[in-house]
């Protein structure tokens, strides 16, 4: 099952390059349509593991396996593809063909990623995602697309080479003649060359979420990528990150020795990240920059949910994994709706939009609310969870990141008023509401955020054997 | 049956809420109107119904758990009925009701009635959820969804930039509030286990108590107003003036105070938490107070007032007398909605004026208004046999047996509370008119003001149990002198004494706190931050990718010249050498046999030579 969900999209990237260019979208979004629904069915089944040799001569699998961490990934993954798609109905006129077929491809490698269980399969995956997003941005970016690009691909790609790096000390040290990522992690180590792979990981997974200081290419690829580039980044791409850090970092840090100053490290960096990302957004003039660095602030709640390395913190993270998928998603489908209609994204050009979009108002009221951690919608049951670990690992981080909840709010309600509330301008009076595709990109992210706020049961009881297997290995030595 | 009407009365407002939001545009006025009445209505018939069961919550209250909200921590879907949240309940959904239905003639020229219907039906829903929650968590959902309906409605008239920016601040305020009410449940949960209140509170060691009792109480002074938090109310006043009777006078506000009273066990374990406390409400009763003295909006007069009256709440909390706390939040309630629907009634006649220095002899015009608006002054100011004279003596009394000094701030407060309330009937109704004829009221307005005003009477004597009648010697001699003070400070303002003039320039200006809250927080951290980390952001660090992309082009340029003049020059000089030395060599292979013949010729002939030469000498 899990080796038909990475070959649809892959099968389906295939046959549109034999299609004419005007059926692209519908294809594309058939397909991915398909692949949504068959990972909503391995959610409800389970998914068994699949493995076979694929270069025996090195010891290197083809093996995936789904928990339930995964699962909640690919569902993820599939469902922002899909509306990714949907989204760009419009707004995509020129290389059509190319666009859906890199989205697709695109897709096929991400959803790799969250089920290899090889790290050669794991990095060939992971690399292979930045090709298709590079060309997304480069090709049907904004005006500074190459240059955001290029800073995209080159920034990521450096990461790797330290992941490839730590892979190789790993499979090298260790004496094992597999690159089967569970044996590779479990191998005795010394604890210098634990440490050294430890940070090169981190380097590859740090700059991926991104963790501050590592974050610059974000605003830039994010605000230059088209609408389905910046859903697909923020939404799915930055999970990469946090989700590395669960799979391949946390393992480590037993044998790498001083865990507990590592650690220390890496939960500061994220208050930072928290604290600061909310600052920046504060004052950007641009809207979908501002969405942007509001994602570094709250990927930093899901690293340090991560470090605190309690039930609490790790599985509040990856659940707001989830939940910063839907509601930074939803932030982006309306700027990119408002910018198909008014080719601007300064937020001065903007003031009274609930005249003309009142739906698309309180689309985007729904979409702050969940963002800024509202009870009731999904981003205040995933920072629940994460304070609350956070607490539980050290009360002062706890108390240094709950002002991130604060600014959280203040950049969202003063973008808010700045775009939506006021007197409407003329240029801004006459503006179409949700058109009926559009409504059909947003309501799937609002029904989840509701049903995820309201009844986040189900999630919690999903994450917590993976959680638990993580928490495991972390005290096994 | 307690199990269906307490899930009814939490789901009629939501539903009405859910209905107006999703469909309200297509539903005409009066279906609106209707609807939303009802639901609240039906809401409080509920309320009483269940009230009157037959021991609905016995004497230790009842907890009905419906489902999980958020697992393993105690925050469930339930309820906790007991005589603290079925007061609250009887408020809400009582003086609601009357709110909506004086709304239906109050906002009757105004666009998005089904909005408006839509987000106060939602506030009922989610005030009712705070009170009614069994925990810390959901208390929470409610906490922050009142605050979300507070914001909508301040900035209900979305044209006025003012309206928005006062909602944001009411938000942002409360914010930083509520970051502590988070803080406070990670403490109790790491100590406990669990948010359930009937679970925690015994279960709270006494050396945390401290700290979760300062923490809920910054919550509370950010719901309840009190200085210094107390910046976000008078604005709030942007909203539509129903909207100020029902959320930022009678219900909301008084979260806080009911939030100490749930968690009461653990202020108990926190006396100087609770010394605190006291001195906060004392302040904030005193400089509001002085504050509402010279306000010329006749709403924000009530406003101030309103902060000021939490803050005898506060003292009252601060001294450990929860149920006198109880008590006068519950008569506040009844006076204080009666006062800004009377302010409504004539603002609404006076085609949204608000400033009183342009009103003036309305009483003739408009009787009725006059007649209720001096019951609910009356009341507020402290007169013997009205509502909030039963109720703030007891507070004034508690007061004086564990702080004569509480006492002194809550004695000023009243003569300041009886002087700025008769300068505001004087100001409005008395004097001479400046108006030739305001519009009449509808009787949706007159009802709600007839029987708020009924309430403002006797709502002290209702068998409530709240009130204790341990009368001594010296509570009369105080009550006396706090009758002194009411009637003193409503003569002072008849005859419009400038009461405390020199100190006008402190009160017309708030004593400060608002601009030092714009200067330090707005200003200062919040945009002064995020100016500097922008700056940081793109100069340093993204200066540093750059710069380091930067560094490699030139050394990438400098390697491109190494690379042409050294490395390449290298092979090139050896290509070169190579060349230079077969050049002759490759001049003499020119693959002519002739040439050939010359030079092997002339080679023979030279070696010819030198046998002959060397033959020759020998």
């Amino acid at each position: 099952m899990i080796g038909l969900l990475l070959l649809v999209p892959l099968a389906g990237m295939l046959i549109s390059i034999f299609l004419p260019a005007r059926l692209s979208k519908y294809w594309a979004a058939a397909v991915s349509a398909a692949t949504a629904l068959l990972s909503v069915q391995l959610l409800r089944t389970g998914a068994t593991a699949e493995r076979m040799p694929w270069i025996p001569s090195l010891g290197v699998d083809y093996h995936v396996a789904a928990d339930g961490i995964s699962l909640l990934m690919l569902v993820l993954t599939t469902v922002m593809t899909l509306l990714a798609i949907l989204a760009s109905f419009e707004s995509v006129k020129d290389r059509v063909k190319e666009f859906y077929a890199l989205l697709l491809l695109l897709e096929s490698a991400m959803l790799g990623v969250f089920v290899a269980q090889d790290f050669v399969l794991f990095f060939v995956f992971f690399e292979f995602s930045l090709v298709p997003m590079y060309f997304l941005i480069g090709l049907w970016g904004g005006e500074r697309r190459l240059y955001a690009a290029i800073k995209f691909f080159l920034y990521t790609l450096s990461g790797s080479v330290f992941l490839l790096l730590g892979i190789i000390a790993l499979y090298l040290k260790s004496g094992a003649r597999t690159f089967d990522a569970a044996t590779l992690l479990a191998a005795p180590l010394d604890p210098v060359t634990a440490q050294w792979v430890f940070w090169a990981f981190f380097l590859a997974f740090a700059i991926k979420v991104p963790m501050f200081p590592l974050h610059t290419w974000l605003p830039d690829a994010h605000t230059e990528a088209p609408t389905a580039g910046s859903v697909i980044l923020a939404g799915v791409m930055l999970k990469m990150g946090t989700y590395g850090f669960l799979r391949f970092s946390l393992p480590l840090l037993p044998q790498a020795g001083h865990a507990r100053e590592i650690v220390t490290v890496l939960g500061v960096l994220s208050i930072i990240a928290i604290l600061y990302g909310a600052l920046v957004s504060l004052m950007q003039k641009d809207w979908k920059r501002l969405v942007a660095y509001s994602s570094v602030s709250h990927l930093g709640f899901c690293t340090l949910g991560l470090f605190s390395l309690n039930a609490s913190g790790i599985s509040g993270s990856v659940l707001q994994q989830v939940n910063h998928g839907i509601s930074t998603g939803l932030l982006f489908l309306i700027v990119g709706i408002v910018y198909e209609r008014r080719h601007t994204r300064v937020i001065a050009d903007f003031g009274g939009l609930a005249h003309a979009m009142p739906n698309m108002s309180v689309i985007f009221a729904i979409a702050m609310l969940s963002s800024a951690g509202l009870p009731l919608l999904n981003g205040f049951v995933g920072e629940f969870a994460i304070l609350n670990g956070a607490y539980q690992a050290n009360a002062l981080w706890a108390y240094w990141s709950v002002p991130g909840v604060v600014l959280g709010a203040a950049y969202l309600l003063w973008l808010y008023q700045r775009t939506m509330l006021g007197p409407a301008q003329e240029v801004n009076a006459r503006l179409q509401d949700l058109t009926v595709r559009e409504w059909l990109t947003v309501l799937p992210l609002v029904a989840w955020a509701i049903s995820i706020g309201v009844y986040p049961k189900p999630y919690f009881d999903l994450i917590a054997p993976g959680v638990k297997a993580a928490l495991e290995a972390l005290h096994r030595s | 049956m307690v199990e269906t009407l307490a899930a009814l009365i939490l789901l009629l407002p939501l539903a009405g809420a859910a209905t107006m939001l999703l469909a309200g545009r297509r539903i005409p006025r009066l279906l609106v109107q209707l609807i939303c009445c009802t639901t609240v209505g039906l809401a409080f018939a509920a309320t009483v119904v269940l009230l009157l069961q037959p021991a609905p919550g016995g004497e230790t209250g009842r907890e009905i758990i419906y489902g999980t909200w958020m697992p393993g921590l105690g925050a469930d879907f339930a309820v906790l009925i007991d005589s603290s949240s079925a007061l609250l309940m009887l408020v809400i959904t009582g003086i609601g009701f009357l709110i909506h239905f004086y709304s239906c003639g109050y906002m009757e020229h105004e666009a998005g009635a089904a909005r408006f219907f839509g987000y106060l039906n939602l506030f009922v829903f989610f005030m009712l959820l705070l009170v009614m929650s069994n925990n810390l968590a959901l208390t929470f959902a409610g906490w922050e969804g009142v605050g979300l309906s507070s914001y909508l409605l301040i900035g209900f008239y979305v044209d006025r930039p003012a309206a928005g920016n006062a909602a944001n601040k009411a938000f942002l305020t409360n914010r930083v509030a509520d970051a502590a009410y988070l803080l406070a449940m990670f403490t109790i949960l790491a100590q406990t286990g669990t948010l359930r209140y009937r679970e925690f509170l015994p279960q709270l060691a006494p050396e945390w108590a401290a700290t979760v009792a300062v923490l809920l109480l910054l919550a509370a002074m950010g719901k309840s107003a009190q200085y210094p938090f107390a910046i976000w109310l008078p604005d709030a006043m942007e909203g539509p003036t129903p909207v100020s009777a029902l959320i930022h006078a009678a219900t909301m506000v008084t979260a806080g105070v009911f939030l100490i009273v749930r968690c009461a066990p653990v202020f108990n374990a926190a006396p100087q938490v609770l010394a605190v406390i006291s001195v906060v409400g004392a302040v904030t009763a005193l400089l509001a107070a002085t504050i509402a003295l010279v306000q010329n909006d006749i709403k924000r007069v009530l406003a101030y007032s309103t902060v000021s009256q939490l803050g005898l709440m506060f003292i009252a909390l601060g001294v450990g007398a929860y149920d006198a706390a109880l008590f006068h939040l519950f008569t506040h309630a009844f006076f204080k909605a009666l006062l800004f629907l009377c302010a409504g009634a004539v603002i609404h006649s006076l085609d949204g004026e608000q400033d009183m220095r342009r009103m003036g002899g309305l009483k003739k015009q408009f009787p009725f208004a006059f007649w209720t608006m001096v019951i609910g002054t009356l009341a507020i100011a402290g007169v013997p046999g009205l509502a909030g004279f039963v109720s703030k003596d007891q507070i004034l009394w508690l007061a004086f047996k564990t702080s004569p000094s509480l006492w002194a701030f809550g004695i000023a407060t009243s003569l300041l509370t009886a002087f700025y309330m008769w300068r505001l009937i004087n100001m409005t109704f008395l004097g001479e008119s400046h108006h030739a004829e305001p519009h009449s009221l509808p009787l949706t307005m007159r009802a709600p003001l007839a029987v708020l005003a009924l309430g403002s009477v006797v709502a002290g004597w209702l068998p409530l149990g709240l009130h204790q009648a341990d009368h001594q010697s010296m509570e009369y001699v105080l009550m006396a002198v706090a009758i002194g003070a009411a009637a003193s400070g409503i003569a002072m303002a008849h005859f419009r004494w400038r009461f405390l003039s020199p100190f006008y320039f402190l009160f017309e200006r708030g004593w400060y706190v608002d601009q030092a809250a714009q200067a330090i927080l707005v200003r200062g951290a919040a945009q002064g931050g995020g100016e500097l980390l922008g700056r940081l952001d793109r100069g340093i660090i993204d200066g540093a990718v750059n710069g380091f992309a930067l560094l490699t082009r030139s050394v990438g340029r400098l390697s491109r010249m190494f690379d042409a003049g050294v490395v390449d020059g290298l092979v090139r000089l050896t290509a070169f050498l190579v060349k230079a030395v077969s050049y002759p060599v490759r001049l003499l292979q020119t693959g002519s046999l002739q040439s050939y013949a010359l030079v092997f010729l002339a080679g023979l002939a030279a070696v010819l030579a030198w046998a002959l030469a060397g033959g020759a000498s020998r």
